[in-house]
């Protein structure tokens, strides 16, 4: 490839022109973001006292000018639920555009694939065996539990997909099987255990931001980063496999290696997100999409932008579980799934148009 | 290619070389002439005859006995990085039909195959490849809008863009119409030749294998049946052997060898 490099003058190089591309698509992050941003506000106005927007802004940045109760409601009470949508939401997002890639399957998700169900059957065995004594908190004990069996599923679904060189739609079947499986080992769970600890699984079941705190938000928050930079380091080859296996193994990526610790990772992403708020089901399906649509999925763009569409999403979500029936607030996993089902219907009738 | 035996560490030679799918032997004993970099060499034969099997194992993705040798290296004992710098690997199937652009396809095994790179290196490198290639228009469209030839040319892109020493192309035409066969197979033979590279490639194409590559390889029954310049090895017993027709061998007005098929054989 010693030719010279003879760029018409008239015609702009093709760099250029892709850095037209790059800058569109950064603009539509920061919209995204901005979005996110002003839910996040709405989400915060929005409750039985109702606030102004610029309450919660001033509370925000100046908590100090306002009276104490409306300080409490912002701080203590709204600020966690907000902020517990946006980074769960973000979570399932991320976790679900890199489950996308590797098992090139856009029908995947940690909820249609039962890694969601498997992170809630973990957390309810805890909860039903009353680990308590174990002397850890419930706070750690949970995501850690819900994270092995989430990883289980995930590595099951891997096994599947490898051994018999499954098509989307067979993986998606044995998901949904497994989705099955798993949900009826949690009802019989639900049906042995005391009122007190049945109350806390099916409070699991329904996804629900309400017992949210600041310190599970920055467990949350955390995980989020270190998966997210562990993202980064890989997004290349993310961006790679995309063009196709054969493909990706010829630039010489460990396919098989790169599946596995994406897996994991989404293991992780599920288990923790889920742990603090219950199955919430569909953000990690519709984000990825909604990001593809707009970002492309150069990973570059795509993973972020799949992360802060669920924010979004999830934070949409939060709120509509204030507004949707005045005085009452419906469990977030029971809005997801409202919207989420119609979406996921239309996803595959767009994919069977297709083919 | 006047310098080339100086450089007798940057040759290619198969010795004994066996390659099987679960003890299902495809490519058995095969023993390979040193290649010589500047040259193009056509894998030819019939179906499921191993050519693919040959590129898979050159390119490291196969087990294999015996060796191989490239770079006065084997093959076996290079690490991963040593193989990504002087091989790549054009696979038969093509790339997906997604939403990446064509650049950024490109782009991406520039940035997940050669590292080092600065970005202005790999923009370099690829504003010459697409324009080498004759499919600038291509750039900015994405896969899942282009014909199944389009994509062939863009996943050649993500191959030849990253400069190796060794191209192995399985069957880099056969989604393509006849101007595009040509351009291609030119663009190869061009860049092997610049580069002093070594290319292999799969074919099924006897005219244009004949036209345009320096060797032919010709494998049957998972052995080498012949491997030498077109005229010496392209013959009609050859031919019988190999694919089981009657054919032959003549010149075209302008003087070019061309194969003509007759029947098959019973």
């Amino acid at each position: 490839m010693n030719t010279a490099i003879n760029i018409n003058s008239e015609t702009s190089s093709l760099a250029s022109l892709y850095r037209g591309f790059v800058f569109k698509r950064q603009l539509l992050l920061l919209l995204l973001l901005l979005a996110v941003a002003l839910c996040f506000l709405f989400d915060i106005s929005n409750g039985p006292a109702n606030l102004s927007l610029w309450q919660v802004i001033k509370g925000l940045f100046n908590p100090d000018s306002l009276a104490s109760s409306t300080r409490v409601i912002i701080w203590d009470v709204r600020m966690p639920y907000a902020l517990m949508a946006v980074v769960v939401g973000a979570c399932l997002g991320l976790g679900g555009a890199e489950m996308q890639t590797v098992l090139n399957n856009p029908l995947a998700s940690p909820f249609t694939l039962g890694v969601g169900s498997a992170a809630t059957l973990g957390a309810s065995v805890v909860i039903a065996l009353d680990l308590s004594g174990l002397g850890i908190s419930y706070t750690y004990l949970l995501p850690l539990s819900a994270f092995v069996f989430a990883s289980g599923a995930s590595l099951l679904i891997l096994m599947l997909s490898r051994s018999l060189g499954a098509s989307a739609q067979t993986v998606l079947l044995f998901g949904i099987a497994l989705m099955f499986g798993l949900n009826a080992i949690v009802g019989l769970l639900q049906f042995i255990v005391d009122a007190g600890a049945l109350q806390q699984i099916v409070f699991w079941t329904m996804g629900s931001l309400a017992r949210a705190s600041m310190e599970k938000v920055a467990i949350v928050g955390c995980i989020f980063v270190l998966c997210f930079i562990f993202s980064i380091k890989q997004i290349w080859s993310l961006t790679a496999l995309r063009s196709g296996e054969q493909q990706a193994l010829s630039l010489g990526i460990n396919v098989e290696r790169l599946r596995l610790t994406v897996l994991l990772r989404v293991s992780l992403l599920t288990a923790v997100a889920l742990a603090f708020v219950g199955e919430i089901g569909f953000i990690g399906l519709i984000g990825p999409h909604i990001a593809r649509m707009l970002l492309g999925e150069d990973h570059r763009f795509f993973l972020p932008g799949s992360a802060i569409a669920g924010a979004l999403l999830l934070s949409l979500s939060s709120i509509a579980t204030k507004t949707l029936l005045p005085g009452v607030i419906i469990p977030v996993g029971i809005v997801t799934a409202l919207v989420g089902i119609p979406l996921f219907i239309s996803l595959i009738f767009r994919r069977a148009h297709e083919q | 290619m006047s310098n080339s035996h100086d450089h007798n560490t940057m040759n290619l030679s198969l010795n004994n070389v066996n390659v099987g799918y679960k003890r299902k032997p495809v490519i058995t004993n095969i023993n390979l002439p040193t290649v010589i970099p500047g040259s193009l060499v056509a894998v030819i034969g019939s179906n499921a005859v191993g050519k693919s099997t040959l590129l898979k194992s050159l390119a490291g993705q196969l087990k294999y006995e015996g060796d191989i040798l490239f770079h006065g290296h084997s093959l076996s004992a290079m690490t991963h990085r040593q193989r990504m710098e002087r091989i790549g690997y054009l696979p038969q199937t093509l790339p997906q039909a997604t939403t990446l652009i064509a650049y950024e396809l490109v782009y991406s095994a520039c940035r997940a195959g050669c590292e080092q790179l600065t970005n202005s290196e790999v923009e370099e490198r690829i504003e010459a490849i697409f324009e080498r290639l004759g499919i600038r228009d291509l750039a900015l469209m994405k896969m899942q809008e282009m014909s199944g030839g389009q994509r062939q040319m863009i996943g050649l892109a993500q191959v030849l863009v990253r400069q190796t020493n060794l191209l192995l192309l399985d069957e880099p035409t056969s989604a393509l119409d006849l101007h595009w066969q040509l351009n291609v197979l030119q663009t190869i033979r061009e860049e092997t030749h610049a580069n002093n590279a070594i290319a292999f490639v799969a074919s099924h194409d006897l005219n244009l294998s004949l036209r345009f590559c320096d060797q032919l390889l010709i494998l049957a029954n998972g052995k080498v049946l012949a491997m030498g310049s077109p005229e010496q090895v392209l013959t009609p017993e050859n031919l019988r052997n190999a694919y089981g027709i009657e054919g032959r061998i003549e010149s075209c007005s302008k003087g070019f060898p061309i194969v003509l098929t007759d029947r098959a054989c019973a």
